[in-house]
């Protein structure tokens, strides 16, 4: 799949004949070796959720979040290098601030996602920095409704109905297509997500995952939270009968 | 006369600006003229450097401008009067006018001086009401900063309280002070939390708080009248007999009152309403019936 950049790919600052940045190439794939992030714009708010791998028995539940607060109407779901994804994060977080001080209203979602795209792609411009080696999906609410933007290592975003990054996007966005977004709510996107992620979580592969689900949407004020316990119990118990019934296919 | 001295007078001063006008018997000449004519003299140089542009910088650029008179706060404008607070049984209350006055004049009789902040507490304010809008601002990012770690930790009132005196007393050192006196109370973990912090990075704890006229004309009621375990009911009648006296005795305050209430579940504020007041006495009838001529 990949072809051998030989000689072009030393540097972010080398183009290659064929006219790609082999470095920013590579630092895609560091976002699709890791556990799969979907996020979908509901009619009424937009829902995120995280296949967090888990490497140790001995991690504490509910510890090394992958979804983030940005402000109290914005929320960030990282895939890839956790280090580099705090980054991004701390980034985003002072954008918002910054923007809030000087205009005095929670900054729109779509002036974020270019904030963070430029910083994103600032590290793709320089030899002596790096680049990102983490994909964003960003979900928020703001004076235009529900909006979900993804930020690529490369630092392109664009607006997205539902987008999904990680070792089970292709899966996860076959998915996304089957479903009638525009009439969902966010509480039944949520087991849906949940869904999702059960489905294309592999195995075989990766021995087990806990499952982050975080919404934006009119119920929860427009605030972004991790959602109820309770909802969270029926999304895991939907998504089980939903492979239960797969399998017993 | 040095800045040094000048905020001196104006801190033993009342209301910060204009003074004492108008009293019927001239108590204390020397008093009078020492605090009404040097106000009234800065009062003009101070509007002519502020109508210039040159804005009050926040605290990060102080250190650098503390040459240039004008970067420091010297005067409140727009002030609001007293704030009282008062512990009961199952939390807090708090209560204060809605006016914000202008020097004598009562410019802007719709204004909230007591907010919610977080989840566990209320933050009253009397003073100028400009730097209690900063002080919500700055109150407002911490709290945002402290949602965002979502680690099922939230800032008590003790620690807001802790908090705003670091920041008073920091802007203090520099000389340019917000001019507040704030009540902060809330309740957290079944812990209840009444305390002040002033202009000056003063701070203290007790079970009955007030600031400014409210220090002279309420904290003898409340000291009489406060007992352990007041019910709600109990504690609002003590607060409105307070209130009572200072709408009567405050010039600065008006008819419409705010009262909060903060408590485990978390903090409500009250739509303003007025309270009923008595004119009727025989020495208003005919103020001039035994006057002997002009003063």
């Amino acid at each position: 799949m990949s072809s051998i950049g030989t000689g072009y790919d030393l540097s972010v600052t080398t183009f290659s004949p064929d006219g790609r940045v082999f470095q920013v190439e590579y630092s895609g794939k560091a976002v699709d070796n890791s556990g799969t992030v979907v996020g979908i714009k509901c009619k009424d708010g937009v829902v995120m959720g995280v296949e967090k791998l888990i490497s140790s028995k001995m991690m504490l539940e509910g510890s090394n979040r992958r979804i983030h607060a940005v402000h109290r109407h914005a929320g960030m779901s990282v895939a890839g290098l956790a280090a580099d994804g705090r980054q991004i994060v701390s980034r985003a977080k002072s954008e918002a601030i910054s923007y809030e001080r000087v205009y005095g209203e929670p900054i729109p979602i779509k002036e974020l996602a270019d904030r963070v795209a430029s910083y994103v792609h600032l590290c793709t411009l320089y030899w002596w920095l790096r680049p990102f080696g983490c994909g964003v999906i960003l979900g928020g609410f703001d004076r235009d409704g529900p909006q979900l933007y993804m930020i690529e290592p490369s630092g392109v975003s664009y607006k997205y109905f539902g987008a999904a990054i990680g070792k089970g996007r292709q899966a996860a966005k076959t998915e996304i297509e089957k479903l009638n977004l525009s009439e969902m709510t966010c509480r039944e996107g949520i087991l849906e997500v949940a869904k999702i992620i059960y489905g294309v979580h592999d195995e075989a592969k990766d021995k087990s995952f806990e499952l982050e689900l975080s919404w934006v949407c009119e119920e929860s004020n427009r605030q972004h939270q991790n959602i109820p316990d309770d909802l969270m119990e029926d999304a895991k118990e939907a998504a089980i009968m939903a492979m239960e019934e797969m399998d017993a296919d | 006369m040095n800045p040094n001295t000048q905020l001196s007078y104006a801190l033993s001063c009342t209301r910060g600006r204009g003074g004492r006008r108008n009293t019927l018997k001239s108590t204390n000449n020397y008093i009078k003229v020492e605090i009404f004519l040097p106000l009234f003299r800065f009062f003009w140089i101070n509007m002519a450097t502020a109508m210039d542009g040159s804005s009050m910088s926040p605290s990060a650029d102080g250190l650098v401008n503390l040459e240039m008179d004008s970067q420091r706060t010297l005067y409140p404008y727009v002030t609001g009067s007293s704030v009282l607070g008062i512990k009961y049984k199952d939390g807090i209350l708090l209560a204060s006018d809605t006016g914000g006055s202008y020097g004598s004049t009562l410019r802007f009789k719709g204004v909230e001086r007591i907010k919610v902040i977080g989840k566990h507490s209320l933050l009253g304010a009397s003073g100028e009401i400009s730097d209690f809008q900063e002080i919500l601002k700055y109150l407002d990012e911490l709290i945002l900063y402290d949602n965002m770690w979502d680690d099922g930790n939230s800032l008590g009132p003790k620690e807001v309280h802790n908090y705003l005196t670091r920041v008073m007393y920091n802007r203090r050192n520099k000389f340019d002070p917000l001019w507040n006196s704030l009540v902060l109370a809330g309740v957290k973990n079944g812990e209840k939390h009444l305390g002040v912090v002033t202009m000056l990075g003063v701070h203290y704890e007790d079970n009955h708080v007030s600031t400014g006229f409210g220090n002279h004309l309420a904290v003898p009621i409340l000291r009489k009248e406060w007992r352990e375990d007041l019910t709600f009911e109990e504690a609002v009648k003590i607060l409105e007999k307070c209130l009572m006296v200072l709408l009567y005795r405050d010039r600065s305050s008006i008819n419409k009152f705010q009262i909060a209430k903060v408590t485990e579940e978390g903090a409500t504020i009250y739509p303003p309403y007025s309270l009923k007041t008595f004119w009727e006495f025989a020495a208003f009838k005919e103020p001039a019936k035994n006057a002997q001529g002009s003063w």
